[in-house]
């Protein structure tokens, strides 16, 4: 007969820093989403809530398989994604040159970080009346404040991911005959490059953020918008739908994000230690 | 063979403090290193050897003094004087074949030719079997080599390595060390390297140049005479020759006068 094993070599369900297996993983998750939409449906079918306040689960699904199919929503949606990629890229392409030339090159830093730094800590919806005024109702307020919103964070976050490249590639570059331009174009680019697109997950997720807001100011068209008319007939149905709708696009966002970082970088996934 | 090709003549190195005060790191170092020499510089800490290692590449400014490689003046870092640091340096985005291209690659020379040294140095460092991986799949012993195959295809006067080995283990460590001594034979290669391990520094130095500190310069230079101007490629024959422990000896004496002057 064989000892039992000691309480000690037993797995426990909490154990420090021990990776879960992914059939835990998965469970986890659903299960953390079956709770939170078992406790909404239960209070609205026990009557708990104000059903005009907090509608059903299943009837905000209705809405929403209701707006796409029937009242055109999808345009909308598209709209929004629209100006959030093209913000976000006209963000990308000023801040992320800008942000390596500064981390590259303290002469450069100090010229430019006195000025972004002052902006980052300016809320870009401050901005928000001027802009109107500049730029009228079209789609330029809506763009402008979506840029300003991300682009000086993200220069921030690439300068310091830039200086944070170690000094060794530097100089060891330079020993190999390397020229500042060839050392910038071909060290610490390619060194920075897979920060760089971390910086642009997370500050993607902020351009969300921001395109919400614009389209609840300032908006006719958009998920915001349509959410904005849905509150002055109290459909919280269809709130809550919108909702549901940006979730579910920051989280595709996101996983593609993820996706392209695997794709372009094979060579960290595979890290011996 | 007997000519010198590096050439430094009273070379100082204060660094500013602040406030007006400044630190003499490097005071008036003298030193000469032949064409296919391994010249070790070997002291305490804080002797400021790798300062003047980084004064060869041209990574750092002598206050004073110059530094003189064939002729000509060194004013600033080049492809002459390939460095190797204690740190893994390999590019990590590239396969080793590309790592080590990527001095010729930056320098003009022409794709064949670029194939033919890289697989030529690759195969040297023994990691022909390894061309086309990335650098993060291998050890750290594997990755220091990746870096020297890349310096010495780029063909370099001088090959500079500081503390090249420190971060290895014991074992990978002394693999690494008669790795070198082969090297430098068959490559005809001039090496200054900077170390504080009195074992490495024997077993490859065609001569020892020791620095004490405070500040930092030359305090004498030992040549391993007892190895009769020979390379020996296994450690343990030259441990076993007469003279070895006596050499060994002298430099903790000096090493411990150097430990206990402050």
């Amino acid at each position: 007969m064989s000892d039992p094993v000691p309480a000690s070599r037993r797995r426990r369900f909490l154990d420090i820093r021990k990776p879960i297996s992914r059939r835990q993983a998965v469970i986890s998750a659903i299960g953390i989403w079956a709770v939170f939409f078992g406790i909404w449906a239960g209070a609205s079918i026990g009557g708990m809530v104000n059903e005009l306040l907090v509608p059903a689960p299943q009837k905000v699904l209705v809405t929403l398989y209701e707006l796409f199919a029937e009242r055109g929503f999808a345009s909308d949606v598209l709209i929004s994604i629209l100006r959030v990629l093209v913000a976000f890229l006209a963000a990308s392409l000023v801040a992320i040159p800008l942000g390596i030339m500064m981390g590259s090159f303290p002469a450069i830093e100090g010229i430019v970080n006195p000025f972004v730094s002052a902006w980052r800590y300016l809320p870009a919806p401050s901005f928000i009346p001027v802009l109107l005024m500049w730029f009228g109702t079209g789609e330029a307020p809506k763009l402008a404040l979506l840029f300003i919103g991300v682009v000086f964070f993200l220069i921030t976050l690439v300068m310091d991911h830039t200086r944070n490249v170690r000094h060794e590639l530097v100089e060891t570059a330079l020993t190999l005959g390397a020229s500042r331009w060839v050392t910038v174009r071909s060290v610490i680019m390619p060194a920075v490059l897979p920060d760089v697109v971390v910086a642009m997950r997370q500050m993607l997720a902020v351009t969300w953020t921001y395109l919400v807001i614009a389209e609840i100011v300032a908006s006719t068209t958009g998920i915001g918008a349509m959410m904005m008319r849905a509150r002055r007939f109290l459909h919280t149905d269809e709130i809550m739908a919108g909702i549901i709708v940006i979730g579910a696009l920051g989280l595709l966002f996101d996983m593609l994000f993820a996706r392209l970082h695997r794709q372009l970088f094979p060579y960290l996934g595979e890290k011996r230690r | 063979m007997n000519d010198v090709i590096l050439k430094l003549t009273d070379v100082s190195k204060s660094f500013d403090l602040g406030g007006g005060r400044a630190l003499e790191a490097i005071s008036r170092v003298n030193l000469e290193v032949r064409r296919n020499e391994i010249c070790v510089i070997l002291g305490p800490s804080g002797c400021g050897k790798s300062t003047v290692l980084r004064m060869i590449a041209g990574l750092e400014t002598p206050t004073s003094g110059s530094l003189v490689l064939e002729g000509r003046s060194i004013e600033g870092p080049g492809r002459d004087r390939g460095m190797v640091f204690q740190a893994y340096t390999s590019f990590d985005w590239l396969s080793v074949r590309r790592n080590v291209e990527f001095g010729m690659r930056i320098n003009g020379v022409p794709s064949a030719e670029r194939r033919d040294r890289a697989d030529h140095f690759i195969k040297l460092v023994g990691l022909a079997k390894f061309a086309d991986v990335y650098p993060t799949q291998l050890s750290g012993g594997m990755r220091q080599r990746v870096a020297i195959a890349r310096t010495l295809a780029n063909d370099p006067e001088l090959l500079l390595m500081d503390e090249p080995f420190g971060a290895l283990d014991a074992e990978t460590r002394w693999h690494m060390q008669e790795l070198l001594v082969e090297i430098a034979e068959t490559a005809n290669t001039t090496i200054v390297m900077v170390t504080h391990d009195i074992e490495e520094a024997i077993f490859l130095a065609d001569k020892i140049v020791f620095m004490s500190r405070h500040p930092g310069r030359v305090k004498t230079e030992i040549v391993p005479v007892f190895k009769n101007g020979k390379r020996i490629a296994e450690k343990e024959k030259v441990i076993e020759l007469d003279g070895y422990s006596e050499m060994e000896r002298q430099i903790m004496r000096l090493m411990r006068e150097e430990g206990t002057k402050d």
